[in-house]
């Protein structure tokens, strides 16, 4: 008897907490209901095409592109590196390499060694064929050893090796920041994107379906207005000086390890690499202390650095702002290095 | 020996290996009520009681001890 | 599995439910149930483990007490203890002595090795009876919430709960609760977001620069406590659930104005386990010696908590700064209670405050460091230039991240100021619901937006 009663009493307890905890909660079940229904990021599920107005985290993209595709088209190339990839689509990186070679575009905004590391290491373990990669790089990304945080820079569960819950649960928190959640509210009650709503795309389309290669709204809009695209926009594209000014030192051991790794990675599979030290409008040069170290660890014959004051870099016409550059200047460093 | 005098005699004792002359030892007294008496100098002054005394504890017998009532009460049972 | 992993939730939310729904002679072994899937989740062979050392300990304890009248107590008692060291020893060096350097050392351990040793100590000294229900003593042993990284519990405090299994009441529920999410702050929000940038500048010693290299040895103290502290909230917080009490680990430790009263605030836990078995019997050993007893005791002492830490010389100086320093303080009392005389007790408290807090993070940077010549060299390059850009001292940390972790810390230290004062929490229970409610609200918030919730791992999981 004393025994029942102490199960009661300690029941009633658990169930007076348990009770308040669910009330307590009840806001939080709302939010999580609205976001396994809707699926804002498209990382709950497998999709046939990625295609949002919300804007989409793009290691997770690039990944699912890839694996809802590589049985059907048989991916061998691998564009990695950070945005800057944007210039460099596939079908033009094709002509340059073998026949029937095909590529995809596994890119990572503001992209680090190590996500690059972590990817070619997904890549085989998924037993793909590695024959060539373009990498992508400049000062920003060869220094960055460690993934970065926040919701656009998480990799997908299968290439940072971390579990999928934690790896759900950064999004998850990235859809409950009230910067996110609020304008997200607003547009699935309005049914429309505002260009003041962070995190949401309001230039429809962005990539190609099947190889994620860059749709840049911007491409339009160089179209439109022709030269004026650019002689309008003075704030995004400042005169250079004409100085040549070299970057601080970015390759350190940590960065030489990760480089290592990329390089003992690639070369297990003989793939046909190049890495595309990009042409930063603002014609600051890569610290030839960091090209030495690029030639060493993956040979001359791969690394091309296009940074510094050149032909390259001096046509404003090739960027569509400061921090990136059209397909058209991709096109010629790719006609240069092959 | 009776109590008081014991007390007296390891208040000398307090005294001299704590350094200070305010020290004025009860039954009831324990570690917090005197500064400087903690688990650093605990065994420096059983080593010196015991030196005075003639006498030798064990380490269990130490350990047992929570105020120095059962330190006195420990002192008279080891005399007899 | 980690306290802040979706596998743990769900055991923890189960076992909770269960535990609540079953007769009273059953719950132990509900928390012995999830205890053993908590351990094998990992690896089974931790389970394995952790069986055989319980196992052992249980058989070892009957046989001291059962000796009690025999010449052969001593030897069982030693052989016991020299076991449990030997187990925990072997596992500690396999790789070493194998070369394999996969090899896993075995989750919490040390810690339940030590709370082995703790337990045979008390049955020897006669202290404690001999444990013969062995699922009493194999909860005793493997409770889930403590398993990991302690507390290490002493067989008074936490056996004889376990024998009662008293159930938990509300306003014991509700605390623990609250202790959970004080942990989580510590731990998502502060001790998370500062990691990444101190783990980089000490896994790149020789290439940061001075002024980094003194901002990562200041910040790694304030990482590791709210690491470790935040384990230990959360660790307590969820046995108090169950309606078991764990002891405290921490106790304000960066108020301490001694590295003497430090140990006595940090890992309160580890500190006077080493304190109780083993400074005292190695004062009582060496007490003919006087003070010189005492000094080769701190030593001894401390070098073995340095050495309990992990493998390498460079957990021995850690471990030899900490009694080096105590000496000293213990020496010099005189002359610190003159300086503090003359210098005013609130500025000499404060000084000393600093002083304490900069030793242990000089002597941090031989934990941290991988070899005692990368700790001596990072030491020898920090710099005071006055002219390091923010970059530099920022130690890599963006303006959001300085921000929300700084202003975590600020609460931090206002949470246990206040704690110091009253119950905080305590306090909170009794407002209106909607202060409550709002309070709690804010603060999940805070740990939703702001938490580090990739990171799965505590820092104290290693050992």
């Amino acid at each position: 008897m004393n025994e029942q009663m102490t199960n009661d009493t300690s029941g009633c307890v658990s169930h007076k907490l348990v009770y308040k905890a669910f009330l307590f909660t009840l806001p939080f079940w709302i939010i999580i209901a609205i976001y396994l229904h809707d699926d804002p990021f498209m990382v709950l599920k497998k999709y046939r095409t990625y295609d949002s107005d919300v804007v989409l985290n793009e290691e997770h993209v690039g990944w699912f592109i890839y694996k809802n595709n590589r049985d059907s088209i048989r991916f061998n190339s691998f564009i990695l590196g950070n945005s800057c990839t944007m210039a460099f689509l596939c079908h033009d990186w094709e002509k340059h390499l073998d026949n029937g070679d095909r590529a995809v575009r596994l890119f990572g905004n503001a992209e680090s060694l190590k996500a690059i590391l972590l990817k070619l290491q997904a890549l085989e373990r998924e037993d793909a064929e590695i024959k060539n990669v373009l990498i992508i790089l400049d000062k920003s990304s060869l220094s960055k050893i460690n993934l970065q945080s926040g919701f656009n820079h998480i990799l997908p569960a299968e290439i940072s090796g971390k579990s999928y819950f934690s790896t759900q649960s950064e999004f998850l928190q990235a859809f409950i920041m009230p910067d996110f959640l609020f304008p997200y509210l607003k547009y699935r009650i309005t049914g429309r994107v505002s260009s003041d709503m962070k995190f949401m795309n309001p230039y429809g389309r962005v990539r190609n379906f099947m190889n994620n290669d860059a749709i840049n709204p911007r491409d339009w809009m160089i179209k439109q207005e022709g030269e004026s695209y650019w002689t309008s926009r003075k704030e995004e594209f400042p005169e250079r000086d004409k100085q040549l000014v070299v970057a601080e030192r970015a390759i350190y051991q940590p960065q030489l390890a990760l480089l290592k790794e990329i390089a003992d990675l690639l070369y297990r599979h003989n793939t046909l690499l190049r890495i595309i030290i990009s042409p930063d409008y603002n014609q600051k040069k890569l610290n030839p202390s960091d090209t030495e170290m690029l030639n060493k660890v993956f040979g001359h014959e791969c690394v091309f650095d296009f940074s510094g004051i050149n032909k390259y870099t001096e046509d404003y016409h090739f960027y569509y702002e400061q921090g990136h550059y059209r397909p058209v200047l991709g096109n010629l460093l790719l006609d240069s290095i092959y | 020996m009776q109590t008081i005098e014991l007390l007296e005699i390891l208040s000398g004792i307090f005294r001299k290996v704590l350094k200070r002359d305010d020290i004025f030892l009860t039954e009831n007294t324990t570690a917090y009520d005197v500064e400087g008496w903690d688990s650093l100098t605990n065994m420096v002054l059983i080593g010196e009681i015991e030196k005075t005394l003639g006498l030798r504890f064990t380490f269990r017998e130490i350990v047992k001890l929570k105020n120095v009532g059962d330190l006195c009460h420990a002192i008279t049972e080891k005399r007899k | 599995m980690s306290f802040i992993s979706f596998e743990f939730v769900i055991l923890f939310v189960i076992c909770f439910l269960i535990y609540y729904i079953v007769q009273k002679r059953l719950r132990k072994y509900v928390l012995l149930a999830a205890s053993c899937v908590f351990i094998g989740y990992f690896n089974l062979l931790f389970l394995v483990t952790a069986l055989f050392v319980s196992i052992l300990t249980y058989c070892i304890g009957i046989m001291i007490e059962s000796a009690r009248a025999k010449r052969y107590l001593q030897t069982i008692y030693w052989s016991g203890i020299s076991c449990l060291i030997l187990c925990w020893s072997v596992f500690r060096h396999v790789d070493v002595l194998t070369g394999n350097a996969s090899f896993i050392f075995p989750l919490g351990i040390s810690f339940y090795t030590f709370q082995a040793i703790a337990y045979l100590t008390e049955v020897y000294w006669e202290e404690e009876r001999a444990e013969h229900n062995l699922p009493d003593f194999m909860l005793y042993m493997l409770l889930f919430m403590k398993f990991l990284s302690g507390p290490i519990e002493r067989p008074a405090d936490l056996l004889s709960q376990i024998k009662e299994l008293r159930p938990a009441t509300y306003r014991m529920m509700s605390y623990g609760l609250k202790l959970i999410v004080v942990g989580l702050v510590k731990k998502l929000v502060l001790a998370d977001h500062i990691s990444p940038y101190i783990d980089g500048i000490f896994s790149s010693i020789y290439t940061a620069s001075g002024a980094q290299l003194l901002m990562a040895c200041l910040l790694y103290p304030v990482e590791l406590y709210a690491d470790f502290s935040g384990y230990t909230d959360i660790a307590i917080g969820g046995a108090m659930l169950f309606g078991l009490r764990l002891s405290p680990n921490f106790n304000r430790p960066f108020v301490a104005q001694t590295t003497t009263d430090f140990w006595r605030r940090w890992h309160i836990s580890l500190s006077s386990w080493v304190r109780d078995y083993l400074y005292m019997p190695l004062t009582s050993l060496t007490r003919h010696l006087g003070s010189s007893g005492i000094v080769i005791s701190l030593l001894v002492t401390f070098v073995a908590l340095g050495v309990w830490h992990g493998v390498g010389l460079n957990f021995v100086v850690y471990g030899l700064i900490q009694g080096i320093i105590i000496v000293w303080e213990l020496k010099t009392q005189l002359v610190r209670k003159r300086v503090s005389q003359k210098i005013g007790h609130w500025l000499y408290g404060l000084l000393s405050g600093v002083r304490t807090y900069l030793v242990f993070a000089l002597s941090l940077v031989f934990f941290k460091a991988p070899t005692v010549q990368a700790a001596f060299y990072f030491i020898r390059h920090i710099s005071f230039q006055t002219n390091s850009c923010w970059k530099e001292i920022n130690i890599g940390m963006s303006d959001h991240i300085c921000i929300v972790s700084g202003s975590a810390l600020l609460l931090m230290l206002l949470y246990e100021f206040g704690m110091s004062r009253r119950n905080l929490l305590h306090q909170l229970e009794m407002q209106s619901i909607a202060i409550r409610w709002t309070m709690y609200y804010l603060i999940v918030f805070a740990i939703l937006a702001y938490g580090k919730l990739g990171t799965e791992n505590f820092i104290y999981l290693q050992f």
